[in-house]
């Protein structure tokens, strides 16, 4: 089978860098990664294109965690030589409302399982049930259970999380 | 039908009941014309659907696609067009080449050698192809023959073999860095084998080293399955290895045999970089021939030279050691004493094989060596 890779590409790059984000909360790591996927996967030449790149794309963003674990480790070791030389900059307040916005999301994402989590976000980047089913090896009769699980969840600690802010502001 | 459940209503409200259950969708669809609970309930659900898509399509706003032509030319590929040719399909048929030629070589130089004979040497496969026998013949003689894995199973990972996740059991895909250890797992390798190092073999693993050999191998499961038809009659360990793969027979992680394969393959397997002492070089490193197991060992060689196996499996989301496994606690390695020394006795004195057990963040590690278990609770608190 013949794969166009380049159509391949087109149509599926929003949605793997969409997932990938929801996984390192990184746009720009999410392209590296996406990218880096992508290369996998022509050098690699699989016959189901979709289902190989959000494995690998799954597996490469774990690794990005455990990375991100062991910078941060190092990072708060020199948190308090950093402090001294910090410079804050100067935000618009709607950036920082949207970012605002995307950490609670995240924040809410993370109170989750992981396997909530990850059906949650192959929903979210355009896999149907099946597609999520082959990928997470779920019964594909139970996606709509995690699925409402999951949105459930995200919206509940979102909202919790949007009442501290507000509480705080007060 | 009784009532729906929020399960049903989701799938019904993503368009995917009527695409998985059409029968089910129909019921659902039925249900709801009776039951005012039940689209009472139904728009609840809508509203915490649509929701949390808003939310998350506000967190993870769409991006631009960038150029196709980055990633092909990343890849070693023209931006457009179909496959690349498979080297691997010609890997065979290149060593078959220079077997010939290594055989019309060998046959003549025997021929001009007075004081050998050809039946005195026509066990090597060398003479076999000296002997002149046939392209195919020669093929079905050089497979099985071929000795180490190294280079054939290298074959079929290095940097490509980020395959799907399978085995059901979460592998992962990992760019491992190798670096030293390696290198030193090379040197080791090289060492340890004690096949039959001929040219015919030589050449033939060093065709199928070419990374685009990788071609067609589509998961970790293939890659096992192309290694172990490659090594099954290859004697791949030295003596104390075998030995000690023998008397592991049965024990965590043995279920049925090793593939040895490169760092990345193993990644891959276990979902992160195997996990070893820090400060031993390593042999070999395996996985678990079994369809579905994920099991990875790491050989190192402790400084008598003795091997330590490193066991690693990772634990199921959520299940902690104990559960896994039964009757056998993890040591309290935390509060084992750094030695100065390792304790060598034990083993020298002709001691059994001894594990030790622990778990390293998700992944369950069982150490194995000819040591005493104290020493082996030490080594098992480096173990990372």
């Amino acid at each position: 089978m013949s794969v166009d890779w380049s159509a391949v590409y087109t149509d599926t790059y929003q949605d793997l860098h969409r997932f990938l984000n929801g996984k390192v909360w990184d746009p720009e790591r999410a392209h590296d990664l996406a990218q880096e996927t992508f290369v996998r996967a022509l050098r690699h030449d699989p016959d189901n294109p979709r289902a190989w790149l959000f494995s690998v794309a799954a597996n490469l963003a774990r690794d990005e965690a455990r990375s991100a674990v062991r910078r941060k480790r190092h990072l708060e070791l020199l948190k308090n030589e950093a402090e001294a030389e910090e410079v804050v900059e100067a935000e618009a307040p709607a950036r920082l409302e949207s970012e605002g916005r995307a950490e609670r999301v995240a924040s809410a994402l993370g109170q989750m399982s992981d396997r909530d989590r990850e059906v949650l976000l192959l929903w979210n980047s355009g896999n149907s049930y099946q597609e999520i089913a082959d990928q997470t090896g779920l019964a594909i009769g139970a996606i709509g259970t995690t699925l409402a699980r999951a949105r459930r969840r995200l919206v509940v600690e979102y909202e919790g999380l949007e009442n501290d802010v507000a509480r705080n502001r007060g | 039908m009784s009532h729906a459940t929020e399960g049903d209503f989701h799938a019904y409200l993503d368009g995917a009941l009527a695409a998985y259950d059409p029968e089910a969708a129909e019921r659902l669809v039925s249900h709801l014309g009776r039951c005012a609970d039940c689209r009472a309930r139904l728009e609840a659900e809508r509203t915490v659907r649509d929701r949390a898509g808003e939310l998350l399509g506000v967190a993870l706003p769409a991006v631009e696609v960038p150029a196709f032509e980055s990633v092909a030319g990343a890849a070693g590929r023209p931006g457009r067009g179909g496959r690349r040719l498979s080297v691997e399909r010609f890997a065979w048929a290149a060593g078959i080449l220079v077997a010939l030629g290594a055989g019309w070589m060998g046959n003549a130089l025997l021929r001009s050698e007075p004081g050998l004979r050809l039946d005195t040497v026509a066990s090597t496969p060398m003479a076999d192809d000296a002997a002149g026998a046939p392209g195919e013949e020669l093929a079905a003689r050089i497979r099985p023959e071929t000795p180490a894995t190294e280079g054939q199973v290298a074959a079929v990972s290095p940097g490509d073999v980020a395959g799907p996740a399978e085995s059901g059991a979460d592998d992962r895909v990992g760019s491992g860095a190798v670096g030293t250890a390696e290198q030193d797992a090379n040197a080791s390798r090289d060492r340890l084998s004690t096949a039959p190092t001929d040219v015919v073999a030589k050449a033939a693993r060093a065709d199928l080293a070419d990374p685009a050999t990788v071609e067609g191998v589509e998961s970790l499961q293939a890659v096992r399955q192309a290694a172990q038809e490659r090594v099954l009659d290859a004697p791949a360990v030295t003596a104390p290895a075998r030995e000690l793969v023998d008397e592991s027979a049965g024990r965590f992680g043995d279920e049925a045999g090793w593939v040895e394969v490169d760092e990345e393959t193993a990644t891959l397997g276990l979902g992160r970089p195997p996990l070893r002492h820090p400060d031993l070089p390593v042999v070999r490193i395996d996985v678990s021939d079994t369809p579905g197991s994920a099991h990875v060992r790491v050989v190192q060689r402790l400084p008598d030279g003795e091997l330590l196996e490193v066991l690693q499996q990772r634990l199921p989301v959520g299940q902690a050691l104990d559960e896994d496994l039964k009757g056998e606690p993890a040591p309290a390695v935390e509060e084992a004493e750094e030695p100065q020394t390792l304790d060598f006795r034990a083993r020298r004195a002709g001691a059994r094989l001894s594990e030790i057990r622990n778990q390293v963040d998700d992944i369950v590690v069982v150490l194995r060596a000819r040591l005493a278990s104290d020493s082996l609770a030490v080594l098992v608190s480096r173990i990372r």
